[in-house]
């Protein structure tokens, strides 16, 4: 190794373990806004000694959260905690969460982790410490081809049927300009119901569910037009929790490597893991 | 003192300002100790094959007594090896008699429970091992065999996730006696790391790699909590793939490729 390579290694490696804005550094944050963190010691430690893995999930949002035909629950963050689960030989205990309490119930220790595709976005990496991005999710305004949607300005006058019980809406809504009809809807798959019987010009869905329309329906002409928002999302933990994260983070490898987790995508979403998330 | 400790110095002493913003982690003293000590104590498991193995003179060579010079020259200290035996890894790591173990132990969730696990540092198959005579090519084909396989939870576990049954496995504290049971016929098969394999095939040319088991992992291996020398480690060892110096001496030693992406 010449000697200007070993320097540069031995900065840049000095960097990397004693700036405390390294790596993990966002991990020490403290929380901001709303609940506060409640301070719980080391919590992979609690965790083996108590024998279970408390794993908070959404269970309104499949196919990441929901239920099987026998009223289990069921998704795509489902199978990831209990694959977690039986890794790390614990007994598993899924916290059923609302979409909003996602965070507030990992400050306040109800739970050890999160699978609950919480999306990695400003307002969450400030207040929890992600693992590694194992899912993308990207959200869309939808409409048929004849009706071209080329920024949002053309949505004036246009009726946009949008789920309030998705995390897609906010993102959307704010998006919407003056002179726009939003239609609220209960559930996601209103919003497309609506446009496809004429209630509505334009929906926002998932990219997920118009590839799974467009499978099961290839007669219909309904295409994704303008991009609402991408983001990626993974488990969680409560920050200040590094033996905890690094646990998680070694899992997604392991996992991503041997492709568990390209299986469990391609059976929720039926598509193969996008590249980008993709450990080989 | 090491020729590159200015520095070091420098940012050692800019360290309490730096570490001083409320929002800040706290320095572990990981790092702090392996450098105020000028050494860093790098546990290999000693095996006799290409991984590590102790030529006429007492020292090591091989890929991760390589590997652990270059670590230790990143962070500018020197570098010395505690030789471990098969078995001995996470006990002597969590009794402090080294800094960081090399080797040891397949990188699993498992054992992540226990230590920190650095970037990849090493990546191996299972190798199904039979006599020339005895033809094999899917796990199938063992069920009704005695199977021979490496002492350790991760190899185990690793089988039994291939389907093997756990009452047909017979552990081996070496691979020499793994390859004599194999040779003597105690075993009709043996299940090894590739570079366990190589070693068994060149003493014992009777025997024949029949298939692999997909690939696995060696890590460096760190204490829990001790973040600040993990940092340092896979900054390292990023920069050794990314500059190429890391897959070539894998490729050197092994004949094939590190491609694993890290769980940093």
């Amino acid at each position: 190794m010449s000697p200007h390579l070993a320097r540069r290694r031995h900065l840049l490696a000095l960097a990397g373990g004693l700036l405390p804005w390294g790596v993990q550094g966002s991990a020490q944050g403290g929380a901001q806004g709303g609940a506060q963190a409640v301070p719980v010691g080391n919590v992979l430690r609690r965790v083996l000694e108590l024998g279970v893995l408390r794993v908070g999930v959404w269970l309104d949002a499949p196919p990441w959260g929901g239920f099987d035909a026998d009223g289990r629950p069921d998704g795509s963050e489902i199978a990831i905690a209990r694959l977690l689960a039986r890794e790390m030989g614990l007994r598993l205990q899924l916290v059923r969460l609302g979409q909003a309490e996602r965070v507030t119930a990992l400050l306040e220790d109800r739970c050890d982790v999160l699978a609950a595709a919480l999306p990695m976005v400003a307002s969450t990496i400030s207040r929890v410490a992600f693992s590694m991005p194992y899912g993308r999710v990207t959200t869309v305004f939808a409409a048929p081809s004849g009706l071209r949607l080329g920024s949002t300005a053309d949505l004036v006058g246009k009726r946009v049927a949008m789920s309030a019980d998705t995390a897609a809406f906010e993102m959307a809504h704010a998006r919407m300009p003056p002179g726009g009809i939003t239609l609220f809807m209960l559930r996601l798959a209103d919003a497309m119901e609506a446009l496809l019987l004429g209630v509505a010009d334009v929906a926002v869905t998932y990219d997920w569910q118009l590839r799974d329309l467009r499978l099961a329906r290839p007669d219909l002409d309904i295409r994704p037009q303008l991009p609402v928002q991408s983001w990626s999302h993974g488990l969680a933990a409560a920050l200040g929790q590094p033996d905890l994260l690094r646990l998680l983070n070694v899992f997604i490898v392991m996992r991503g490597a041997d492709g568990s987790l390209a299986d469990i995508h391609a059976r929720y979403f039926s598509a193969p893991l996008p590249d980008m998330l993709r450990f080989r | 003192m090491p020729t590159n400790s200015l520095p070091r110095r420098g940012l050692m002493a800019a360290l309490p300002l730096l570490a001083a913003g409320p929002a800040q982690a706290a320095p572990d003293g990981s790092l702090r100790r392996v450098l105020d000590a000028g050494v860093i104590r790098l546990g290999v498991q000693v095996e006799e094959t290409m991984a590590a193995r102790r030529i006429a003179d007492g020292s090591l060579r091989g890929y991760l007594p390589e590997l652990g010079r270059r670590i230790a020259a990143g962070l500018g200290v020197g570098a010395e090896f505690v030789p471990v035996s098969r078995g001995d890894m996470l006990g002597l790591l969590l009794q402090g008699q080294f800094d960081v173990g090399l080797g040891g132990a397949i990188a699993s969730t498992w054992l992540a429970q226990n230590l920190l696990l650095s970037e990849p540092i090493m990546q191996f198959q299972l190798v199904v091992l039979t006599p020339r005579n005895r033809v094999v090519s899917g796990m199938t084909e063992l069920r009704d065999m005695r199977v021979g396989v490496l002492e350790g939870h991760g190899f185990v576990e690793a089988l039994r996730e291939a389907g093997l049954e756990e009452a047909r496995i017979v552990t081996h504290a070496t691979w020499q006696e793994a390859a004599a049971a194999l040779t003597q016929g105690a075993q009709q098969a043996v299940i090894l790391p590739t570079h366990h394999a190589r070693a068994i095939t060149h003493v014992a040319p009777q025997v024949t790699p029949r298939f692999g088991l997909g690939e696995f992992w060696h890590c460096a291996l760190l204490r829990l909590g001790e973040h600040d020398l993990l940092r340092a480690l896979d900054v390292l060892l990023y920069l050794l793939r990314q500059e190429g110096e890391l897959p070539a001496l894998h490729r050197a030693f092994f004949d094939r490729h590190l491609n694993a992406r890290g769980a940093q």
